[in-house]
């Protein structure tokens, strides 16, 4: 039998719907609905004349609240945490130039006594270009062994500095690179250095899955299905593209939507400030902004707005995320989009 | 669905006016109210009233957005109240079957035609909508734009954003499962 021939299972339907049809509370909610939709007559007369979304009500562009600064301490407090952990490893490796005494005697006391060793080390031409990276990216980090040997002789002559110590081991050569690297890891290939770098808290099973249907699986309610073989394999094929910091799963963007709708703030933030569109949209159209209002996580769309995320865009059904927040009417989510007091 | 799509568009154009607005409300009220209440089922049914208020308060703030070259009304329509009920599943954490999974579970032999000619009687009624409501949710959602909002297979593509053939699975695998629900209905009460 034809798909788009008549079937008495369909026609068993209708008449079921028919018979339990329920006249009177249809004709309340019409009337009920019309007089909704009369009330905002802006909405209709921009149906006529297209026009940019309306600006919202003057009670929405209230200054922010106590609550609001609040959050946005914790959000700024919350990014140090995060940069500091970021940076941290790096300095256990001592930098591997080795001082020459001889360019050393040339530097005037006052360098010699105050300056930081790394500095000293970075006059003193470091030899790689990796120990090069490493001193320009930590001037105020040096290792505690240079550190040691710097401050050592601060009672001795500035001009005659002490002979230096043989020079450490040299570090791993990927050391220094990895610095520089880690917020650009889409581009690099994979590397092994990249690995400490801190991962998201959670990586998301379904991400693999995100990849190959563009993040409709959202849409589909359906992010806690395990994943498919072919998913799967797609997550194993990951990491080789994209290391560290995105946690080895593919298309940061739908890594960045699927963390949004499950409120992991720290991993959205994470993958923002490692380069993850913030407006980047699903087959929906839904941005991480809007999945993160409509499953109510007014943290992760504070972050999302402080990176830029836009109020405005709308998705194929032709809401905004203005529009879904209006919906939602929720303070706490107005507050955090910056639409309340 | 065979609707007239520019008249759609032109009553969903006639800002201002609330009598258009009506008109076009009044030829998808049912389809799209039935739409919602199903897929929502019994555990959720409350929300339908709430859910299909949304739904057209979206329509009436999005009119500006419909395009009718991209999609039919009903199609858009459609678009919206899915979305309307899947994002209630989100705020309410319910957790839904994957689609391929409840459509590959569904390798039954079908049945044939279910003799079920006249559903009079208010109960029998009730055991065919609640067999519909047991279908797995976008089986249940084809078949509902399908069988009683008269959206053809392509709309029903276009609003649930998966491809033609795939849409046409899940009407086929839902009627194959309301089949065998009710294939004893006859002998009950007809």
């Amino acid at each position: 039998m034809s798909d788009n021939a008549p079937d008495p299972v369909d026609k068993a339907y209708v008449e079921a719907e028919a018979v339990l049809a329920d006249e009177a509370a249809r004709a309340a909610r019409r009337a009920r609905l019309l007089a909704a939709v009369a009330e905002q007559p802006a909405a209709l007369a921009a149906a006529a004349a297209p026009v940019p979304a309306a600006p919202a009500p003057p009670r929405r562009r209230a200054a922010w609240g106590r609550g609001a600064w609040l959050a946005a301490a914790c959000v700024a407090g919350l990014g140090l945490l995060m940069v500091s952990r970021l940076y941290q490893p790096v300095t256990t490796h001592p930098p591997p130039a080795t001082p020459k005494p001889a360019a050393a005697a040339k530097a005037t006391p006052e360098t010699q006594v105050s300056a930081p060793p790394a500095t000293t080390v970075r006059a003193d031409e470091a030899p790689t270009a990796a120990a090069d990276t490493a001193t320009s990216q930590e001037p105020a980090k040096p290792s505690d062994a240079n550190r040691a040997r710097a401050e050592a002789p601060p009672a001795a002559p500035p001009v005659t500095l002490p002979a230096p110590s043989p020079p450490p081991p040299p570090p791993p050569a990927d050391i220094a690179p990895m610095r520089r690297a880690a917020p650009a890891e889409s581009e690099a290939g994979p590397s092994p250095a990249a690995a400490p770098a801190p991962a998201p808290e959670r990586p998301p099973a379904a991400s693999g899955r995100d990849q190959t249907t563009g993040g409709d699986d959202l849409a589909r309610g359906t992010l806690q299905r395990p994943a498919s073989p072919a998913g799967a394999a797609v997550a194993n094929q990951a990491p080789s593209q994209h290391p560290s910091a995105m946690g080895g799963l593919a298309d940061p963007a739908s890594r960045l939507r699927a963390a949004a709708a499950a409120g992991r703030t720290t991993e959205v933030e994470t993958l923002l400030d490692h380069g993850a569109s913030v407006d980047a949209a699903d087959a929906d159209g839904d941005t991480a902004l809007m999945i993160s209002i409509r499953t109510g996580h007014p943290a992760v769309a504070a972050v999302l707005r402080r990176h830029g995320a836009s109020l405005d865009r709308r998705n194929h059904a032709g809401e905004s995320a203005r529009d879904l927040a209006t919906e939602q009417d929720d303070p706490r989510l107005d507050r955090a989009l910056g639409l309340g007091p | 669905m065979e609707p007239d799509i520019v008249a759609d568009a032109d009553l969903l154009r006639a800002a201002g006016d609330p009598r258009a607005f009506a008109q076009l409300y009044d030829r998808y009220d049912r389809q799209s109210f039935q739409f919602i209440r199903r897929m929502l089922g019994a555990a959720h049914a409350d929300a339908a009233e709430d859910l299909h208020q949304e739904t057209w308060m979206a329509v009436s703030r999005s009119a500006a957005e419909f395009d009718p070259g991209k999609a039919s009304f009903p199609a858009w329509l459609f678009t919206i109240a899915r979305r309307k009920v899947l994002d209630h599943f989100r705020r309410q954490k319910v957790v839904l079957l994957a689609t391929a999974q409840e459509d590959a579970a569904d390798l039954v032999p079908d049945p044939g035609p279910t003799p079920l000619e006249q559903v009079e009687s208010r109960e029998l009624a009730q055991r065919v909508v609640d067999a519909v409501e047991a279908l797995p949710l976008e089986q249940r959602g084809a078949f509902v734009m399908f069988a009683h909002a008269g959206l053809s297979l392509e709309e029903i593509a276009q609003a649930t954003g998966v491809a033609v053939e795939t849409a046409k699975s899940r009407l086929r695998y839902a009627r194959v499962r309301l089949r065998h629900a009710l294939a004893g209905e006859r002998s009950a009460h007809v």
